[in-house]
């Protein structure tokens, strides 16, 4: 009986070590490269509207298929914050400046900011699996970026 | 047979634990480099958007060999700084974030042409405290970053007999004026091109300068650390700030040459799990004259303000009001001062041609 038992377990750590792990470890590495690419799409976006003052539809679409070409399925949200100084009445009239969120992302200014916020909506491959799995959920994978005009 | 596939399993078990193991440091090693590397993107960002607000009169025509001539007023860089590392880790702009990121910032240093300030942890709050109200009846108790006054790059030089201290600038193959005092007799003298440094009136090296100037700056850094590591302890925090290395080569700091920026943050502990570190160095420059208007909306009877450009077009899309240039200002900060309150409609609007766009950037 105890025989049979061990060659169950033997069957299963064999399967586990043979198949899941590497399987995990995998689609771990994969997840680890586009979340990279990810980031250094948005980079490149912020970098190139931000030097040329403005946010082409053109622009838009490439970072929506730039973010999603890498394996992932993401949310990407442009927004377009400028810079505004007013008197704090609060506070003895001291001036404070704060950043105002505008509906207007075409034409930017010197000096305005413009925030791009990503955020994952599918499951990727290695979450579903350690969810299966493990029941572990990490949560989804999202982050913003924020740069100036320049 | 029982025994053997006995310590085989055993064997698969240590080894399925190490692979969880592994896994989950692997994981977290990926996380934190992620959290490292936007950090990086955050802080250039940041720093280079500060620098920019240290530009005084938001500027002259002038090109980028012109660009020691700029008048720089740090007065704004840190606001600006906390503000756009706000934005890049989805904060609100809250008195309260604002100094939680300023816990982060060891300190900071902005190189003019002829000087440099350096951040430094200064009493904003100067009333004294009394003991009964938990202060050292002395102090105000209240602690903030600030900027230093104007610190000159000071170098010592000893020539003939004599002894001179002199103030250099930056970059003395680019701009090689100069003012020398000479110890214990006062007279001041100073000279225009770098040449005079080489050919005898000083015995200056370039080199030597560039090295003082980094020795200097180096030094006011690590006093300035070393001082608020001294107040961490004090309150019971262990000392957690450091002079990078990454900060320093050889001769100077980074080989900074033109009016640079610099920030670090260290035991940043908003982006992610993990507590990070960060430098980042930042010089950049516009090249466009931006003038703000204060103007009065007529019918409304408000005092507005927005962008020179931006007036005009304003008044296109309301071809029936009628708004009058009251004043022009150099910044917002001056305009809002004035009681002028933003035109956010108008401050939307496109401010220049983009046909004509020519920044300079490092």
């Amino acid at each position: 009986m105890s025989d049979f038992v061990n060659k169950v377990v033997t069957i299963i750590l064999i399967f586990v070590l043979l198949v899941l792990a590497p399987l995990l470890i995998s689609y771990m590495s994969t997840d680890m490269v586009t979340e990279r690419l990810v980031l250094n799409e948005v980079t490149q976006f912020i970098d190139r509207v931000t030097d040329k003052g403005e946010i082409t539809d053109a622009d838009i679409n490439d970072i929506y298929l730039g973010v999603n070409s890498h394996g992932g399925t993401y949310d990407v949200k442009v927004e377009r914050y400028i810079r505004i100084a007013t008197e704090d009445p609060k506070n003895n009239g001291r001036v404070k400046t704060v950043y105002y969120n505008t509906d207007h992302i075409g034409d930017l200014n010197v000096g305005d900011v413009v925030k791009v916020h990503v955020k994952e909506i599918g499951v990727s491959n290695s979450k579903r699996l350690m969810w299966q799995l493990l029941r572990i959920d990490k949560g989804s994978f999202e982050f913003s970026l924020a740069g100036t005009v320049r | 047979m029982k025994v053997w596939s006995a310590i085989f399993n055993l064997f698969a078990v240590v080894l399925l634990a190490f692979l969880l193991i592994l896994f989950y440091r692997t994981e977290e090693v990926n996380t934190r480099q992620f959290e490292e590397l936007r950090l990086r993107y955050a802080m250039d960002y940041a720093t280079e958007a500060a620098f920019r607000a240290t530009i005084g009169v938001d500027d002259i025509a002038i090109d980028y060999v012109d660009m020691d001539g700029v008048q720089i007023n740090p007065s704004l860089a840190l606001e600006t700084f906390k503000a756009i590392i706000c934005l890049n880790y989805d904060m609100s702009l809250s008195e309260e974030n604002m100094r939680h990121i300023e816990n982060a910032i060891p300190t900071g240093v902005l190189f003019t042409r002829d000087g440099y300030y350096v951040l430094e942890l200064s009493e904003i709050d100067t009333t004294p405290k009394s003991v009964a109200q938990g202060g050292d009846g002395v102090t105000g108790g209240e602690y903030a970053l600030k900027w230093s006054i104007k610190y000159p790059y000071k170098v010592y030089k000893e020539r003939a007999g004599k002894k001179y201290w002199y103030a250099t600038s930056l970059n003395p193959l680019v701009d090689g004026r100069w003012t020398r005092v000479e110890v214990g007799t006062g007279t001041i003298s100073d000279g225009k091109t770098f040449n005079d440094l080489i050919y005898g009136i000083t015995g200056l090296s370039a080199k030597e300068v560039k090295t003082e100037i980094s020795r200097l700056v180096m030094n006011d850094i690590a006093y300035i650390i070393d001082n608020r590591n001294m107040q961490e302890t004090a309150i019971g925090k262990m000392g957690r700030f450091y002079l990078p290395v990454s900060s320093q080569t050889e001769t100077t700091i980074n080989n900074v040459r033109r009016p640079t920026l610099m920030m670090f943050m260290q035991g940043v502990d908003f982006a992610g799990n993990d507590i990070l570190d960060g430098a980042s160095v930042g010089g950049a420059m516009t090249v466009r004259k931006r003038v703000v208007v204060g103007f009065r909306d007529v019918g409304a009877g408000i005092d507005y303000y927005c962008y020179e450009r931006q007036l005009t077009q304003l008044e296109k899309e309301f071809p029936g009001k009628i708004f009058n240039a009251i004043k022009f200002f150099d910044s917002m900060e001056d305009a809002a001062r004035e009681g002028f309150e933003p035109h956010v409609l108008a401050l939307s609007y496109d401010l220049e041609d983009k046909n004509v766009k020519d920044d300079l950037v490092d």
